[in-house]
């Protein structure tokens, strides 16, 4: 690997077929339908930077998903990073809306952000401690745990994907519908990487079985009992994260370590 | 006046841009002058130190202090005690000093409206009290029982020694102490949380070049300060009064900072350091109410915040998470989570609370763009000369021009944000998409109205009626979707 800015234009090179053929293709798919559809529609589609940052943000979270048959990239992103490019259309739909004058909408998808965060946060770092990296490319790990964390994942995803009714401008239905896409792929290589099974056509198709389960299953629970249900998941993690981190402290890796070797 | 503080800003501004390669230049060896008894050292975390006091002089030069000479005054003082080897008793002994100047200043009884009030500046009508003066005698108690075990000064052989659980309990205190009593109406007002912050981190980040620290040392300090962030965050979240929140929401900042210098791993030594330099931006942000002029877009408060990929915030939050989960502490990892989502909802939805300009914004994403080399510049430095205290869980990889990688004891990659090539792959991915967008007939259309009239109030209300963990969650009121 040579140094310096070649190294920073050989990465991008690497990762043209990334954004443009697949995975990055398929985003780019579905984003030229959603626009295309609202053209056909004859709706103006009014250009500014904020609505093409909020595009390519799910986007490039799309492309850099290590998902099977794509181009090599020797660095991976990890969970966190692609999080929050998945995420960041939301957050600049609430700030803008917020600032037009819809406060009322603003509100409603804060409130479905801020529900669905904790949970994936929990999930998040139960998947690190399964998988021992938060880097989307170690994470096939099958494991009780992983499979588990993940499987939280696809039910806190379940909230998050809601849309609130709002009428949109084009650009962000296309960023609505690239983040949905990036959602959906991500939490199934989470499933996938996680499920014991032998070969990888078996995995990706349970994991996505799995899926449409899950997240059919926590639509359903929060409609019945509503918000109890992410109070409730959110309880049942923080018990799984400690009993996890027991474990860790009593199998004597990390930090804890030293501390149970001192007593 | 503005000529003075133009000459002030350019004087900071100046000696900033000398000190940055004062880390590099003390990297191999500690700089001591030849003078007898050599009074002065400069090693890694000490240069660290003064570039970060010099940034935020310079912030807030720039974010127009109202009293340059406080700025003038404090600002060599954190320099002075960065440089002295006895750092912990000039730092104890500066700072009470200062606070029991300022005391008797009071005791002078400051009529109202005096031209007293209006140096400090910014919305103070408290003086410091005298739980101000708690910290720097903790700092002295400490410094002293350092002597009686071994030596002042930290650079001596014998200062290992003295480092005992007391010493330790006593420096944590006086962290604790100074983090926590930094609101508003701390003595210094909005200047407190930009030029004081860096007193609290550096005598508890000294404490690792006197030796590797006791573990449960460690699991206390990542509980009191874990504690502190998180209760700050969440009370700042509550706080009606935007004062309160302002002060809350540093505290916050500065708490999950030195939470993470606790971890005792040089990533988290890393993570501390840039959490610091972020912590500077945000203060900045924090310490002017309101700017005059006409204010600038909203949009660009979401620059300060971790929901923005790559802003120096969000390099900070990363940077906090995986060295939490390099060092197998998932706890701690939640805090950070908490405190960074919080802060940046605070920061981005109450108007009344900063004012973000777009310098600021600016400097934000090149910081977190910049990251890679701002901590191989800046931080790496004193990570390798305090490497005999830190402990081999999480460690920070830099390649300077692809992004930061976070590995753990077994050096396998934790996380990994190749910031600069994400950076540049979504310039490409907008420029792609804008082409898209041109070929369907996209027009630009000029911005529309900004109703500027919506009640903030009504807001916040209706988050904490609708989010379970907001307190006051109701669910029989949001059934269903």
């Amino acid at each position: 690997m040579t140094d310096g800015p070649i190294e920073l234009l050989a990465l991008l090179g690497r990762a043209a077929p990334r954004l443009l053929l697949w995975p990055g293709g398929l985003g780019l798919l579905v984003l030229a339908l959603t626009l295309l559809r609202a053209w056909r529609r004859g709706e103006l589609l009014r250009l500014e930077l904020a609505g093409l940052a909020a595009c390519a943000a799910p986007l490039l979270a799309l492309a850099l998903l290590p998902l099977p048959g794509v181009a090599a990239l020797d660095r991976d992103v990890d969970l966190f990073t692609a999080l929050s490019l998945l995420e960041l259309p939301r957050w600049l739909r609430a700030g803008r809306g917020w600032q037009q004058g819809e406060s009322r909408s603003s509100a409603a998808l804060l409130a479905i952000e801020l529900n669905g965060l904790p949970m994936l946060a929990l999930a998040a770092v139960l998947i690190a401690q399964a998988a021992g990296s938060l880097n989307l490319g170690a994470l096939a790990s099958p494991s009780m745990l992983g499979l588990l964390a993940a499987s939280a994942w696809a039910l806190a995803l379940s909230g998050l994907l809601y849309t609130s009714g709002a009428r949109l401008d084009a650009f962000w239905q296309a960023a609505e519908a690239t983040r949905f896409s990036g959602h959906i792929l991500l939490a199934s290589l989470l499933l996938a990487g996680t499920l014991p099974l032998p070969t990888l056509l078996g995995r990706w198709a349970g994991a996505l079985a799995l899926l449409v389960l899950l997240l059919v299953l926590g639509h359903s629970l929060r409609r019945r009992i509503g918000l109890r249900f992410d109070a409730l998941l959110c309880l049942f993690l923080g018990l799984a994260l400690l009993l996890s981190a027991a474990a860790t402290f009593f199998a004597g890796t990390g930090l804890y370590v030293s501390f149970a070797d001192n007593n | 006046m503005a000529r003075r503080r133009l000459l002030a800003l350019a004087l900071a501004l100046a000696l900033l841009l000398a000190s940055l390669p004062l880390p590099q230049l003390v990297r191999d060896a500690p700089w001591r002058p030849a003078l007898p008894r050599q009074p002065l050292a400069l090693d890694g975390l000490s240069a660290f130190f003064v570039v970060l006091a010099l940034a935020g002089a310079c912030l807030s030069l720039a974010r127009g202090v109202p009293a340059p000479w406080v700025v003038a005054l404090v600002a060599p003082l954190l320099l002075a005690y960065a440089a002295v080897p006895l750092s912990l008793t000039a730092l104890g002994l500066g700072l009470a000093a200062t606070v029991g100047w300022m005391l008797a200043r009071r005791s002078d009884a400051a009529p109202e409206g005096s031209e007293w009030r209006a140096w400090l500046g910014g919305p103070i009508d408290r003086l410091p009290g005298p739980g101000w003066l708690l910290p720097p005698l903790l700092l002295l108690a400490a410094s002293w029982l350092l002597r009686a075990g071994g030596s002042w000064r930290y650079d001596s052989p014998l200062a290992g020694a003295g480092l005992n659980a007391a010493v330790f309990v006593l420096v944590l205190a006086a962290a604790l102490l100074g983090v926590a009593q930094l609101t508003p109406r701390a003595p210094l007002g909005p200047l407190v949380p930009l030029l004081l912050a860096p007193a609290w981190a550096y005598p508890l980040l000294r404490l690792y070049a006197l030796g590797p620290w006791n573990n449960g040392w460690h699991l206390a300090a990542l509980l009191l300060l874990g504690t502190l962030a998180a209760w700050s965050s969440l009370a700042a979240l509550n706080a009606r009064d935007s004062d309160a929140c302002r002060g809350l929401l540093a505290r916050s900042a500065l708490a999950s900072a030195l939470l993470l210098g606790c971890l005792g791993s040089s990533a988290g030594l890393a993570a501390a350091s840039y959490g610091l330099l972020s912590y500077l931006l945000v203060a900045a942000a924090l310490s002017r109410p309101q700017l005059p002029g006409p204010p600038p877009r909203d949009e660009i408060r979401w620059l300060l915040t971790p929901a923005v990929p790559l802003s120096a915030p969000f390099v900070a939050s990363w940077l906090g998470l995986a060295a939490a989960a390099a060092s197998g502490t998932p706890t701690t990892a939640l805090v950070i989570w908490m405190v960074g989502l919080l802060g940046g909802l605070l920061l981005a939805l109450r108007r009344s609370l900063a004012t973000v300009s777009a310098g600021l914004a600016a400097l934000s994403m090149l910081a977190g763009i910049a990251s890679p080399a701002l901590l191989q510049l800046l931080v790496v430095p004193l990570i390798e000369q305090l490497q005999g205290g830190l402990s081999p869980f999480g460690e920070l990889q830099i390649w300077p021009w692809l992004g930061l990688a976070m590995l753990d004891s077994g050096r396998r990659e934790v996380a990994t944000v190749p910031s600069l090539a994400v950076a540049g792959l979504l310039l490409v991915l907008i420029v792609i998409v804008y082409l898209l967008a041109r070929l369907l007939g996209a027009q630009p259309v000029a911005e529309g109205t900004d109703a500027q009239t919506e009640d903030e109030a009504e807001l916040w209300a209706r988050l904490r009626r609708e989010v379970f963990w907001l307190g006051g969650g109701d669910g029989e009121q949001t059934r269903g979707p």
